[in-house]
Order: structure tokens, then sequence, then C-alpha cells
């Protein structure tokens, strides 16, 4: 099932806020959003369509975000994002562990949240890169299905490494990616230790992707924190 | 408390043996002085009674002396008869054998007390009723006496300290009930005491002031629960508006792609933001003050957060034309302490976000890492436009208590570092400014 097809349900007492979550999922190609405003109506709209991701607020007017929370964890393990409006509700989640996947706080910017919503269910349902998705950059194109770069009708083989760093920076296109992160996502270690394997890496895989590999496009290099695959 | 008994004790025992001690020397002196006095006027006696051819003068002296201190008197020539008598009972007319004169000097003479008193030639022997002198026979070697005196003066000593510590005991239990409340109250405990007794004036004072502490631990528990239900109905009042007014500016910057509305709704936005921001900081100075955030202290890498917090940060403001790099001098990687992630990853984006809130189009960030020996060392510079020498004087020095209402993600910076036994000031680099964090590794 594309990640598109997941069903999201949206809890909030403010419909301005609803609103304008449904619209940005939208925008991003989720099309099964379900809108609820109170903790009734999301455990109704719970039982009846069984979604795969819940972002709830937390103060509403028949109760906290908490309650259900519990509700559904008693039956189900989705995973499950709070909208936070106070520290304290901060501090409850990080400190409790209550068992939720993620929290934002309000004020926030869309593309964030829609961020996470797709990191949590890719991370929750181990949805890997489509097969048949492919990367294009400029006169490029990545092909994750056959782990090849295609530039000007030549091939060159990914090595599973290579791979591996290429589809993380994709998942995170545009978005800075910390090298702590690749290290964890390649590696499931610290980066301590693997800064010259990954630096390496990246030098190998500019030089299959980029025009000029010492003045990189694409594949962007923010000095001591990460890097950043740019597409369009 | 055991010191003050031991004490107490100790100088019971040195004044009953002082006492014990000057009462021995008293006695003995007017003993001495007793035996002295006595002795003149035997003197005196003896020369005034005179023996010469089986006759007896007696002086004037002997006679007035022996009126007033005796009953009778009798003068014995060396052969128990009697020469001279004044007032002799009836039967004890006779002649005197030795056994006689020795008897009577131990015991009593026919019931009457004698003194007997040698003069030349003869006895002098002076009478009063019996029983006018206690007399008993006791014959005490100078070894056993000194061992009886020895024992009594132990003896004395162990009743001193035996009664002294029955009568301490007694003044202690009251006293340690007083000193026990006293110690409860200092622990922060409510103390209730008997008012009764002698010490009944300060139990009942103890009560007051216990009552009076609970009282006031009430109302500032009181207190500060209202602040921090008014603080976060505050803040959770404002988010709820906000986010509907950055939302709507995300829609409408897709409505339009005219670059100066875009640049003025950009604006709205951000200004947005910095509520948000002081929100969340006066939310979490408000937490800090009352101690009401758990800190938990882990294993973290410093290095990492701040890579992941500078990360957050470009993320969220991708379109704006800010650079932030971080180097490491450490080739050891081992840029570890213990603290509370979530607390220093808030000190350092506010670090970040106070530098780009100031140079709100293009900014350059370098933040530099290093381990010293006892102290991790960072150090974040932009190329802003600074702060002028004045607000950096207020910055380094200013509390937390501090009412004014400007630079308050730096009031959470140094909350936070402090909370981390760390030490931050703001300084002016050459151009804009420079943050310098230092945190201890233990």
């Amino acid at each position: 099932m594309n990640i598109r097809e997941y069903k999201i349900l949206l809890l909030d007492d403010e419909n301005e806020i609803l609103n304008h979550i449904e619209n940005g999922l939208k925008q991003e190609g989720f099309y099964r959003i379900f809108k609820t405003s109170t903790i009734e109506e999301a455990k109704k709209t719970f039982l009846k369509e069984k979604p795969h991701i819940l972002v709830l607020d937390i103060m509403l007017p028949d109760g906290d975000g908490y309650e259900l929370l519990k509700y559904v964890r008693s039956s189900s393990d989705i995973p499950v994002i709070f909208l936070t409006a106070k520290d304290e509700d901060v501090d409850k989640l990080i400190g409790l562990g209550l068992g939720a996947d993620d929290y934002i706080t309000k004020p926030f910017i869309m593309k964030e949240l829609v961020f996470r919503i797709n990191a949590i269910l890719r991370r929750s349902y181990k949805i890997k890169l489509q097969e048949t998705q492919k990367c294009i950059l400029g006169d490029v194109i990545i092909d994750f299905s056959q782990n090849v770069v295609i530039n000007n009708d030549k091939s060159v083989n990914l090595t599973a490494m290579e791979r591996e760093i290429l589809s993380k920076l994709y998942e995170n296109k545009n978005r800075v990616l910390t090298k702590d992160a690749i290290a964890d996502a390649i590696w499931g270690e610290d980066i301590s230790g693997n800064e010259q394997s990954l630096i390496m890496h990246i030098r190998r895989i500019r030089n299959k992707i980029e025009e000029n590999p010492s003045e990189p496009k694409y594949l962007k290099t923010i000095k001591g924190i990460g890097y950043k695959l740019i597409v369009n | 408390m055991r010191e003050i008994i031991k004490k107490y004790i100790k100088a019971i025992v040195i004044v009953v043996s002082v006492l014990m001690l000057i009462n021995m020397i008293s006695l003995k002196f007017v003993l001495d002085f007793l035996t002295q006095t006595q002795n003149i006027t035997v003197d005196k006696f003896i020369n005034g009674i005179e023996i010469k051819d089986n006759v007896c003068t007696v002086n004037e002296y002997v006679d007035e002396y022996c009126d007033k201190n005796f009953k009778w008197y009798m003068v014995l020539n060396e052969n128990g008869e009697i020469l001279y008598s004044n007032d002799l009972p009836d039967e004890l007319n006779k002649t005197y054998t030795v056994s006689d004169i020795a008897s009577a000097s131990k015991w009593y003479l026919s019931g009457y007390s004698v003194d007997i008193i040698q003069i030349p030639n003869g006895l002098a022997i002076l009478g009063n009723d019996g029983k006018f002198y206690w007399k008993k026979n006791l014959k005490i070697s100078k070894n056993t006496m000194f061992t009886c005196i020895i024992i009594a003066i132990i003896n004395n000593i162990i009743i001193t300290v035996l009664l002294s510590l029955l009568f301490a005991k007694k003044i202690i239990t009251k006293i340690k009930k007083i000193t026990d409340g006293i110690m409860s109250l200092s622990n922060g405990e409510q103390v209730i005491l008997e008012e009764s007794g002698d010490l009944k004036d300060i139990s009942k004072a103890l009560n007051i002031v216990s009552k009076k502490i609970d009282m006031q631990k009430k109302k500032i528990q009181e207190n500060e629960k209202i602040k921090k239900d008014w603080m976060s109905g505050i803040t959770h009042d404002v988010r709820t508006p906000l986010a509907v007014i950055i939302g709507k500016c995300e829609e409408l910057k897709e409505l339009d792609s005219n670059k100066i509305v875009n640049m003025k709704i950009k604006t709205i936005q951000n200004q947005s933001f910095k509520i948000k921001y002081l929100i969340d900081d006066l939310s979490l100075l408000n937490n800090l003050d009352i101690n009401n955030i758990i800190i938990k202290k882990e294993r973290t890498k410093l290095d990492q957060i701040i890579r992941e917090c500078v990360a957050d940060i470009m993320n969220m403001y991708d379109d704006n034309d800010y650079t932030i790099q971080l180097e490491s001098n450490d080739k050891s990687d081992e840029l570890y302490m213990e603290a509370d992630e979530h607390l220093l990853k808030r000190a350092f984006t506010n670090i970040l976000l106070n530098s780009l809130v100031h140079n709100e189009y293009k900014c350059f960030i370098n933040i530099v890492i290093e381990k010293q020996e006892e102290e991790i060392s960072i150090i974040f510079v932009d190329d802003g436009i600074g702060v002028d020498n004045k607000e950096l004087i207020v910055l380094n020095n200013r509390e937390g208590n501090n009412s004014s209402l400007h630079g308050w993600g730096t009031i959470v910076v140094k909350k936070i570092i402090e909370l981390h036994n760390g030490k931050v000031e703001f300084e002016n680099a050459k151009k804009g400014m420079k943050v310098c964090i230092l945190l201890p590794l233990r």
C-alpha cells in the first residue's frame, strides 16, 4: 500500500486547525483524512475507520488527549502524535513515557508536521521507499528499484551502503540530516568511529551523481552537522 | 543532650566533693581549735589547785570554772582519798581504788559523766549529770581509719552520681520533648506538644510557631499552584490563535506568489513565531522556578544534540539565508556528560534563535565545541549586529527574577546552564555576538 493511502485521524477542538492540517496533508497526497473535535467523536471514528495514525490535541472539551491514548492503546499499537500547547504536557510526555510516538508544539509549521507524520508512518509500518520510486536530479536519475544511477544513458551501480545513504537522504529530501542520524540508520551506531567511512561513501556518491563532485549541487555538506539532498 | 547531662553530673559531683572537703577541713580546724582552747583551760585549772602536806587548796578561778561548767567536783590524793570536794553527791563519798579511777576514765562514774584531770600529787574529778557527753570507746588503727575515709568518699561520690542522674533524667525527659519538637520543626515537620507541666509556655510557643510555619507553607503552595495554572492558561490560550495565524499565513503563501505580499506574510509568520518562543520561554522559566520540572540527567552526547538543534532550525528556516556550522576540535569523540537532553536542547536552540531573530535575513553562526580538562566548552559566534555593551552587562549579571521584559530567551539559557552547574557568558565578537558556555564533566 502506498503511504499516501494510509488513514489519518485528527482530533482538535479548533476547526481552523483541523482544516489547516487537512489541507497540508492533502497537498502531500494523503486523501484519507478523518477530522474529529471531541473525544467521543474520535473514539467512534477510531472504531469505525481503523486509522493508521492519530494526531491528537491534548486539551479537549470532553477530556484530554491522554484519555484517548489510553483507550486506543488498550486495543492497538498504532502510532500517535500529540499536538501540545503547554510545557507541562511535554514534560508529562517525556517524563512519564506515555506511549506517544512524537509530539509537536503549537503553533507549528505544517510541513514539519507533515514530515513527521510521514516519518512515523514509515517507521511504524516499515514502509520502504517504493520500489518504483525514482529521484531526478537534473540530468541524473536515481533508480532505487534497480540500485543504479543513470547519467546520460550511462548506468552506474550503487553499492548497498550508497543506496541506503541515498534513500535516507531522499526520505529527508530538502532537509538537513545530521550525520548522527545517518550513522544510526546505516550502521545502527554512533557517528564516532564512522566519520571517515561516511565521508568516503558521500564522496563516492557525489562522484556518481554530481556533475562536479567537488562543487556539489544536490548533495550538500552542512559543515560539522550533516548533509542535505536538494530535490526540486 | 548527653554532653549536658555529663557536665551536669560532673558539676554536682564536684560541688558535693568540695563541700565534703570543706566540711572535713573545717571539722579538723574546729577540733584543733577546741582542743587548743581546752588545753589552755586545763592548764589554767591545774595551776589553780595545790596539794601540799595532804591538804588541798583551790583558787577562785577553779571555783568559778567548776561552778559554771560542772555539777560537783572533788580532788583526790595519790591514795585515792578525797582531799577536797564541792557539792559531792553522797554515794560518791568514798576512797577510790585504782580500778575505780580506770573505769571512771573510760566510762561513767556511778552514772555521772566525769572529766578527770591530773594535777601534781593528785587527781581532780569534775562531774556532770549522766549523758552530758557522748562517750564511745573505739580504737581504730590509722590504716583502718584511712581506708574508712576513702570508702566514705567513694560511696559519697557514687551516691551523688546516682541521685543526680535520677534527677537529671526527670528534667531531661521534659526538655527532650521540647528539643525534639524543635528538631522536627527544623526538618519541616509539624509539631504538636502537650501544653502542660513546667515548660508549658515553651511548648505553647512551639506549637504556635509550628502552626504558623504550616500555614505559610500552605499559602506558598497555593500561590504557586495559582501562578502555575495562570501561566498554563495563558500559554494555552495564546498558542491556539497563534497556530491559526501561522496556518493561515502558510495558506496565503500558497495562494499568492506575489513577492512583496509574500515578504509581508513571512514577516507576520516570523513575528508570530517570536511570540511562540516568548511563551515557550516564560512557561519554562515558570516551571523551573517552581521546581516543577523533572530534571532527568542521562549520558548525553553534546555534539550530537547540538547537531540536532541546528538541523531542526535549518529545516524550519530553510528559505532563509542561514548558515550554521559546527567545529569540533576534539579527536577523541568523548563529548559526553550527564545532562538533561531536553533542557540542553532548549538552551542551545534559544542561543541560535537569538542570533537568527536579530539578524533576520542573513546570518552565519559558527559553533566550536572543545573538551578541556574538567569541562566542555561550547562557543557560539554569529556575524550579526552584536549587542551594545550596556545590554551585555545586564545579560551577564541579570538574575532570573528581573521583571524586565527583554531577552527572556537568554534568561532561560542561563537558568538551564546553571542547573547543569555550568557557566555562560555573553560577549561581543569582532563582528557579532559571542556566547561562551562551560559545562563541567562532573
